[in-house]
């Protein structure tokens, strides 16, 4: 099976310090991955390189045999490359409705469309996105005014709006209730399995790994450490050391 | 040859005050996190108080330009204290606006307090007179703005490098929530940090006055050449506002002296080649 | 029907008042109001920069300034207002899009600095080309010249029939605008005010678009601009100043920033505050900059927002007082 994505020899280097060193990576597809590591391990800045947010000092990615390395974020994702991130980053004074809406617009390329007629652009579309993640029946508030769970939802329900084919997703389920939680996990859970997009995940709960992960990849000091399946990484003495002790 | 080097040596001292308006941009910008509009108009209110205690009323010189710098220290207080402070928190437009509304205030005061005069001062005493140099005969006053330049430049490098308070500024400025919870008073130091940028701007104001008259449009004419150093330098980077200052300073001279049309226009060109080439700034990713 | 009463019918009204101000109001009435409408205008362009990028420019006057004294050159040699006027307006959005491919390569606060540095820059080039721009005379002896459509001429001469002249191109100005705010092209700018970082990772590429909206208000203080110069006659440096960029700012922030009508009740308080200051004393600076502080202190909605957000809250208390919990929450 080819990769999806494949980057190599990748590096990046802030204020003197390495945090993504001569990174080796190979993402296959409808295989969800699991990327965990200590804090300050890379993890987030590997991301950053992979979705385009930071452009890397060295080295080379390439997405479906396309070198990426030089694409911007946003032509990134109009190439199917998507990512959410840690602090959940949509759009406030937007209606949920629109928050969708306008990442179904930039899909469709319809973003030059200058006179009128924004309101019944893509309906269903966002409809059907909307009733995905639950969250149709507050499509006319604004985004700033739901709770933080719902607005993981909505982040999850813009990111998939745009139809990536790789989708990363940065620590999804952090700050929200246990219920909630589950709620995403199932929802990540459905959509891996409907194998349209392949998604990697962020993660320091190790339950929403060992759930959801067909594959690790463990990081560490900007390197990565180990990979393999949850059962592998469960079993590596290193990265118990390195979690000092954690439950594992 | 000579006339070059010489006409360097103008640009450079230009360049100084130039500096000490731009490091205070810069500290503010750095630590509060707040771009202020209004600090060409605290350059200008030095320049006047200046020649308020010095031209009216008679006062020592360098009586004059500290108690210029005091009062404008004293005006940056209240400003931060009790404008800047609710500020923080909001999004972008509204702190630039802020500052912008601080700009249209204090521009009417010195109209209202010091008319549309221009005023102009004498070089103090002792540094009256001129050295030659490169042939011609460069101002003693000159060289002490030199000395002062490159004095400052010494002091904010000691401040924030090698003081135990210039550190924990750094770290206010890096994390305000970490830096409170270290013990650090914010809220003051926020003021203090403030009231030493507008204090930079002051002093090299009333160290101008020498030089060039003050008038209402001092504030602006200034604020738009600090801005053009802030961004070949890098904004937030002080040794960027050093450099920038400079370049802006020796090429606005040349310009005066080799194209007399375009002497305006030059730092502006600079400023677009670096947007196109280096937009972070000539030192800057930071 | 609702929608009928509640949107056509106020637009109605207030169109049929403007269109009697000449008859009944008399010279200066009439050119206030147009003053007011060339404010409306600069207004909207440099709102859908604001409000809906979230883009704040301090030299919006440079183009301006582009458009009335390009208009005035070409209307000094060639009697066509129309000439004129399209000249000036495409002049200025010529300078917008080289200043603008400058000023959106960095941040939002560089965005700003850059803004008041062009503008500036534009100011002392207006002041030092004498040859072409009359120095800090301006140009003077701008004609009033007639509008040449197809088949008639329309003489403009009498500042009554200049006033129905901008009171149509106004509307259709505002009109457009209120079109290109309810766009994709429109949501895409405000997807970018809201989060410029989302915004890419959506797929738009950023700083294209803010140099469309950058290059659309260019355009609208342009044509301010350029139909500012056959009614004043004379066109002078004033109009690149950054003071003059402070206009539509001002009259934005009184308005409100985040509603399409904002700059328009806006530039209408902002004339009049204006004109009631100027009349007490020349300080009206200090008058502007304290009500700039005020609003950004306290009422950042400006007039509209805040009505608005005091409607809205009644409306929710009502509701919520009648709303069950929601399901699927």
């Amino acid at each position: 099976m080819t990769p999806i994505l494949e980057a190599n020899n990748l590096s990046k280097t802030f204020a003197g310090m390495r945090a993504v060193n001569d990174v080796h990576i190979e993402l296959y597809p409808g295989r969800v991955t699991g990327i965990i590591g200590p804090n300050g391990a890379g993890k987030t800045t590997l991301v950053h390189l992979l979705t385009g947010h930071v452009q890397p000092d060295m080295g080379q990615i390439l997405f479906e045999g396309q070198d990426i390395t030089r694409l911007s974020a946003d032509q990134r994702v109009m190439a199917r490359v998507c990512r959410t991130f840690q602090v959940v980053d949509i759009f406030p004074r937007l209606t949920v409705f629109e928050n969708v809406q306008i990442a179904r617009i930039t899909r469709e390329a319809k973003n030059l469309r200058w006179f009128g007629g924004a309101a019944k652009e893509a309906r269903d579309a966002v409809e059907a996105a909307l009733e995905e993640v639950g969250m149709w029946g507050f499509r006319n508030r604004r985004a700033e005014q739901l709770s933080h769970g719902q607005q993981r939802r909505i982040d999850l329900a813009i990111t998939l709006a745009t139809e990536p084919r790789l989708c990363f997703l940065d620590e999804p389920t952090s700050g929200v209730s246990p219920k909630e939680r589950d709620q995403m996990l199932e929802l990540i859970g459905r959509l891996a399995a409907a194998e349209r997009t392949t998604f990697v995940l962020i993660e320091h709960d190790m339950e929403v790994i060992f759930n959801l992960c067909a594959h690790v990849i463990c990081m560490h000091r900007g390197a990565v450490l180990a990979a393999g399946t949850p059962d592998d990484i469960r079993a590596n003495k290193e990265i118990k050391e390195i979690y000092l002790g954690e439950e594992v | 040859m000579e006339i070059y080097l010489y006409q360097g040596l103008v640009g450079l001292t230009q360049a100084m005050y130039l500096w000490l308006l731009a490091a205070g941009l810069t500290i503010a910008f750095g630590v509060l996190k707040v771009l202020n509009f209004s600090h060409g108009a605290l350059f200008m209110l030095g320049a006047y108080f200046a020649l308020t205690f010095y031209s009216i009323l008679g006062l020592n010189f360098w009586v004059s330009v500290f108690l210029s710098a005091a009062c404008v220290a004293l005006i940056g207080a209240v400003i931060e204290r009790f404008f800047l402070r609710h500020i923080y928190q909001l999004e972008l437009p509204f702190q630039l606006l802020l500052t912008f509304g601080l700009v249209l205030v204090i521009d009417d005061l010195v109209k209202m307090a010091w008319g549309r005069m221009f005023l102009v001062a004498d070089v103090p005493g002792f540094l009256q007179g001129a050295v030659w140099i490169f042939g011609r005969p460069f101002p003693n006053y000159n060289l002490f703005i030199l000395a002062v330049g490159i004095g400052v430049a010494i002091f904010i490098w000691l401040l924030f490098d090698k003081t135990w308070w210039g550190r924990k500024v750094r770290a206010a400025a890096w994390s305000r929530e970490m830096s409170s919870t270290l013990g650090l008073d914010v809220p003051r130091t926020f003021t203090l940090v403030f009231m030493l940028a507008a204090a930079l701007a002051a002093v090299g104001g009333a160290l101008s006055i020498p030089m060039r008259p003050a008038s209402p449009g001092l504030g602006e004419a200034m604020i738009v050449q600090a801005f053009i150093v802030t961004v070949i330098g890098g904004l937030g980077n002080i040794r960027g506002a050093f450099v920038g200052a400079i370049l802006v300073g020796m090429l606005t001279s040349y310009s005066t002296m080799l194209f007399p049309l375009f002497e305006l226009f030059l730092p502006y060109v600079l400023m677009a080649l670096v947007l196109i080439l280096r937009p972070e700034g000539i030192l800057g990713g930071r | 029907m609702g929608f009928a009463v509640r949107f056509l019918l106020p637009i109605a009204l207030i169109l049929g008042f403007l269109v009697t101000v000449p008859i009944w109001g008399g010279r200066y009435p009439t050119y206030l109001t147009i003053q007011i409408m060339l404010l409306v205008v600069f207004a909207l362009g440099f709102n859908l920069l604001l409000g809906y990028t979230g883009l704040l420019s301090f030299g919006q006057a440079g183009f301006f300034a582009v458009g009335a004294y390009v208009s005035a050159l070409i209307l000094l040699q060639v009697p066509s207002l129309l000439l004129g006027i399209v000249g000036g307006v495409l002049a200025a959005g010529l300078v917008a899009l080289v200043l603008g491919y400058l000023s959106v390569r960095l941040t939002e606060i560089y965005f700003s600095m850059l803004t008041l540095s062009f503008g500036m820059m534009i100011y002392s080039l207006v002041w030092r080309w004498r040859a072409v721009t009359g120095g800090d005379d301006g140009l003077t002896g701008v004609p009033r010249a007639p509008l040449d459509l197809l088949v008639v001429s329309i003489d403009l001469s009498d500042i009554m029939n200049y006033y129905y002249f901008v009171l149509v191109v106004t509307v259709a100005a505002v009109f457009l605008m209120y079109r290109i705010t309810r766009s994709p092209l429109g949501l895409t700018l405000q997807a970018i005010r809201d989060s410029a970082t989302r915004a890419a990772f959506v797929g738009i590429p950023v700083r294209r678009y803010r140099l469309y909206a950058f290059v659309i208000a260019g355009l609208y203080a342009g044509l301010a601009g350029a139909m500012l110069a056959p009614l004043e006659r004379t066109v002078t440096p004033i109009y690149s100043h950054w003071i003059y960029s402070a206009e539509p700012i001002l009259a934005t922030l009184i308005g409100g920033i985040y509603v399409f009508a904002g700059p328009i009740v806006g530039a209408v308080l902002f004339i009049g505050i204006k004109e009631i200051i100027v009349r007490l004393t020349e300080h009206w600076m200090i008058w502007m900059g304290g009500i700039v502080i005020v609003l950004v202190l306290g009422f950042r909605g400006g007039v509209v927002g805040t009505i608005l957000g005091w409607l809205d809250r009644d409306k929710e208390t009502a509701r919520a007082e009648e709303r069950e919990p929601e399901a699927g929450e």
